[in-house]
């Protein structure tokens, strides 16, 4: 039964699309806001456990794209193919149930929560005491909640926050709130890992570390999908860019082709890539 | 069924006055939300007290009508002016929680200052124009021309307030965006304050409006009709706050009319066909029945 | 609004602490903290009554007649207190919920003679029915919420009234047994007040405690979330929107608890105690105890319920007062509105918060409104 519906999903995939290989398929994504589309036509794939970089000048649609992909947005056409399984029409909590986490540009962290219960949060899926079970702190919802404390305190190693794992998360710096963010994204464990701008504010140093730590990311079997202006760090561990502007897939290939595709240059006016 | 279609002439003729009342409030609700992004609760409190006032100043102080009725209007929009500068600009960055529940606060508080200075159930308003006029199937107190001229009056004020002064441009530009308005040079507090005042102003016109009874008590039904009428509308528009005030006061009419006539059920469920109309409203279709689609907010 | 926020930040890591310990000693050490609080108020609970009475006669209030409202209130508070302070939904509509419980509970024991114990729970079911049923009204944020909830309180009200075949409309319902568990007369005993005092309060302390285990669950820090950012906790995973019809759901459910209660404490009831003024009250005794605190339910219910009942024995020591001052009734409003405003403006994270701040940080618990600020 489990073999049928995996021949039949690899039927009706998307062309090209092989499974086993590749872990998200898009095809041709379009969303439109009020006439403007932020995103037209958008086809591409990611391999497994593959650091794939999507950059584009600001107002590309990027951030629309992820949008799309967690289910924030329903696109207006196209598909989302994961793991041979749609994700269109899906709430975004079941895609993230499914093994698609995210970070946000503009940091969303529960600011009024410690560092920890903020990685709690993202541990919130892997556990099901109910009602009854967290107000009477039987057995299973004890062991459940030293669980999640202990698995919290793990990402946040991870990260580096081990330190701060009692401060409010709202008064870290806004580097560390960025890998607070990465933190609970992980903590959904998830396979997929979509960073949003991770680098923006952080210094030279701080990029490489978190160069570093993506790599790390992806050696525990997590697919990276990567929207950064940085192209220092994009370059640099990305083994394949998609290129947007205007909403529009311009270029796609690995670092050393789109470096050099004259429509990327002139997208970019020649400036940024150098 | 018969009896219900011969009623409804006289439904009609109800219907419009009370929703010429609730387009008033809701154009209150409509100014302040504009330029505070405030519900003001209280707003149905600002229609007591101009029936109050009318009554103490025509009836108590013995005034002229017309006199009594500015005054009413004046001293209405004073007490708005007055809980803006000391309840309102206070909280100008509170949470939304917060200022709802303030202007909840302000709004049992009025009401339990009207009761104390006009502790009866219901106080005479002397009418415009006394009488009746007879129309084919229905009749209608004279008063009621007097209300209807007002709402027209009050909507066209506000119409060309809104869209050819500045201070009203500069109004629906704090409601666009308030840090860019304040960028601009617009300000915002002062603007704040004058949507108080003017929301008072046009509430006390509503209370006058609903006379001849005025009472302390009137202030939370105005208040939620006159939100549902701006709300099934579309929340800050002033022709929404039309269209809205007209439906809810023909549908209050026309649903209970006909339940009473035509089923026999109490005509007490008058009292929920607002509210259901707000929540149904709200569901369905939150930007309104004149709203154009909104564009989801992350 | 830095400096709010630093100071809320500090709060955060404060009430972060202790949490992180497991195995016995954690668990023992974790309950023992909490207990400070929990244990001093079963304390103060269980000899309220012994020496209140000898008090209850030259203050001119009835300690322990009012100390069981101040228990039922609580039960409907908490349940608020976690829609509104930990999940962030607003509603003004609490008032027909716990009507609703006590106009269950009075019917079926009135018409269909349930044991009152029967009825209360049955209330509870009912409150959990309708809480499901105005549920949908939690896809509204901020205002439009408020409105709905405010509507749905009006509706279930005019129903409460005009369906007079069951609910008796305005005469409402007379001669309610008193509350009774098998084999056990507690609103018939020879010192029945007492008893029906130690009744509410043993249930309102269970609650008490049930809930503050589940705030500090993993449900809690879903509603909190939620609160902070939907969008946010939706990708991470939490099932927004029904967290949200859970918490309003128990918040009903705890309302038709109080409201079982109560009907059979009373005696009677008919729909107007059960308007929009109830809802606001309840709301009152949430904002004033403080947000986010499941104590502050307590504190917020003790105030709202006895400061009428103070200001009703003003008369009585002080001698003489002005006439208007003599009928409370009047001028209520203009207490609660002013207590509300105030509070809004210069607690607006209530007394328990306010004063817990104050201990620990040192710093007055009042903000000034009035400053300005730097970016305005």
């Amino acid at each position: 039964m489990n073999v049928a519906r995996t021949a039949g999903g690899t039927e009706g995939g998307a062309p090209g699309f092989a499974p086993g290989e590749h872990l998200l398929a898009a095809e041709s994504l379009t969303k439109t806001f009020g006439g403007l589309a932020a995103v037209k036509n958008v086809s591409f794939m990611v391999r497994k456990e593959a650091i794939k970089a999507i950059i584009g000048p600001n107002g590309a649609g990027k951030t629309t794209l992820y949008d799309l992909l967690t289910g924030i947005y329903e696109p207006d056409e196209g598909s989302v193919i994961f793991e041979e399984k749609s994700l269109l029409g899906l709430p975004p909590h079941r895609i993230c149930a499914m093994g698609v986490a995210r970070t946000f540009q503009t940091v969303r962290i529960f600011s009024q929560m410690t560092v920890q219960e903020n990685v709690m949060v993202g541990l919130h899926k892997s556990t099901s005491s109910g009602m009854v079970g967290c107000s009477l702190r039987l057995p299973r919802a004890r062991r459940e909640e030293a669980w999640i404390a202990e698995e919290a305190t793990r990402y946040l190693d991870l990260v580096g926050l081990e330190m701060q794992a009692d401060s409010p998360a709202g008064s870290l710096p806004y580097g560390q709130q960025r890998l607070l963010e990465m933190a609970r994204a992980l903590a959904t464990r998830p396979k997929l890992l979509l960073l949003d701008e991770p680098a923006s504010g952080l210094n030279a140093y701080e990029t490489r570390e978190l160069g570093e730590l993506i790599y790390r990311i992806r050696d525990m079997g997590i697919t990276v999908l990567l929207v950064e202006h940085d192209m220092g760090l994009v370059m640099r561990i990305s083994e394949e860019v998609l290129v947007l502007d205007y909403g529009e897939v311009i270029a796609e290939g690995t670092p050393e082709e789109v470096r050099n595709d004259p429509r990327v240059i002139e997208a970019y006016l020649g400036s940024e890539l150098e | 069924m018969v009896d219900f279609l011969r009623n409804c002439p006289q439904y009609l003729a109800n219907g419009l006055a009370n929703g010429c009342i609730y387009i008033l409030v809701a154009m209150g609700f409509n100014i302040i939300y504009n330029s505070t992004g405030i519900i003001n609760f209280a707003q149905g409190e600002f229609s007591m007290f101009g029936g109050l006032f009318a009554y103490a100043l025509a009836v108590s102080a013995g005034l002229s009508l017309p006199l009594a009725v500015l005054l009413a209007i004046a001293a209405t929009g004073l007490i708005g002016a007055c809980m803006e500068r000391l309840m309102i600009y206070p909280l100008r960055r509170a949470s939304v929680l917060t200022a709802i529940i303030a202007t909840i606060g302000a709004s049992i508080f009025f009401k339990s200052l009207g009761r104390v200075l006009w502790p009866n159930e219901a106080y005479k308003v002397p009418e415009f124009t006394p009488g009746n006029i007879s129309l084919p199937g229905a009749t209608v107190p004279r008063q009621f021309l007097w209300v209807l001229g007002l709402t027209v009056i009050s909507v066209l004020l506000v119409y060309v307030f809104f869209s050819r002064t500045r201070a009203g441009r500069a109004m629906r530009a704090c409601s666009v965006n308030r840090q860019a308005a304040c960028l601009v040079g617009i300000d915002v507090s002062r603007m704040s304050f004058y949507s108080f005042l003017l929301a008072a102003a046009l509430g006390s016109v509503a209370g006058l409006a609903n006379a001849p009874y005025a009472s302390y008590s009137i202030g939370l039904d105005l208040g939620v009709k006159g939100f549902t009428a701006a709300v099934v509308g579309g929340l800050g528009n002033t022709f929404g706050a039309v269209t809205g005030g007209l439906v809810l006061g023909l549908l209050e009419e026309l649903i209970p009319g006909f339940l009473t006539v035509v089923m026999g059920i109490s005509t007490g469920y008058k009292g929920a066909v607002a509210s259901i109309l707000l929540i149904m409203v709200l569901l369905l279709r939150p930007q309104g029945i004149l709203g154009k689609g909104m564009v989801e907010k992350v | 609004m830095e400096e709010k926020r630093e100071d809320s930040l500090q709060e955060v890591a404060a009430a972060g602490k202790g949490e992180r310990r497991g195995g016995f000693l954690g668990e023992a050490l974790f309950l023992a903290r909490r207990h400070v609080v929990f244990l001093s108020l079963v304390a103060f609970i269980a000899v309220m009554p012994f020496w209140a009475k000898p008090l209850s006669k030259p203050l001119g209030i009835p300690l322990v007649m009012v100390m069981r409202l101040v228990g039922i209130y609580t039960i409907v508070a908490v349940g608020l207190n976690i829609l509104m302070g930990y999940a962030g939904q607003i509603s003004l509509g609490h008032g027909a919920f716990f009507g609703i419980g006590a106009y269950t509970s009075a019917i079926l024991t009135v018409k269909a003679h349930f044991p009152p114990w029967l009825g209360i729970i049955m209330a509870v079911l009912v409150a959990i029915a309708f809480g499901f049923l105005v549920a949908p009204v939690l896809r509204l944020k901020g205002h439009y919420l408020a409105m709905a909830t405010l509507g749905v309180g009006i509706v279930l009200f005019v129903f409460l009234r005009e369906m007079t075949w069951l609910t008796g409309g305005n005469d409402g319902i007379r001669n309610i047994p008193p509350l009774s568990l098998p084999g056990m007369r507690i609103g018939e005993a020879r010192d029945y007040l007492r008893a029906e005092y130690y009744f509410i309060w043993v249930i309102a302390l269970i609650v008490l405690l049930l809930c503050s285990n589940l705030v500090r669950s993993r449900l809690g820090r879903a509603m909190r979330a939620l609160h902070q950012s939907e969008v946010a906790a939706e990708v991470m995973g939490v099932n927004v929107s029904w967290e949200k019809i859970k918490v309003f759901v128990l918040s009903t459910a705890l309302a038709g608890l109080a409201g079982g209660i109560f009907a059979h404490v009373q005696g009677y009831i008919d729909p107007n105690l059960f308007t929009i003024v109830l809802s606001i009250q309840l709301v009152t005794m949430v904002v004033v105890g403080g947000m986010e605190s499941i104590w502050g339910a307590v504190a917020g219910a003790g105030l709202i319920t006895f400061i009428p009942k103070i200001v009703e024995a003003l008369p009585k020591w002080l001698g003489e007062v002005p006439r208007w001052v003599e009928k409370y009734s009047n001028y209520e409003g203009m207490v609660f509105g002013l207590i509300l405003v105030l509070t809004m403006i210069f607690m607006p994270a209530g007394i328990t918060r306010g004063l817990s701040d104050m201990v620990r940080y040192r710093r007055s618990p009042f903000v000034n409104p009035f400053r300005k600020k730097a970016m305005e």
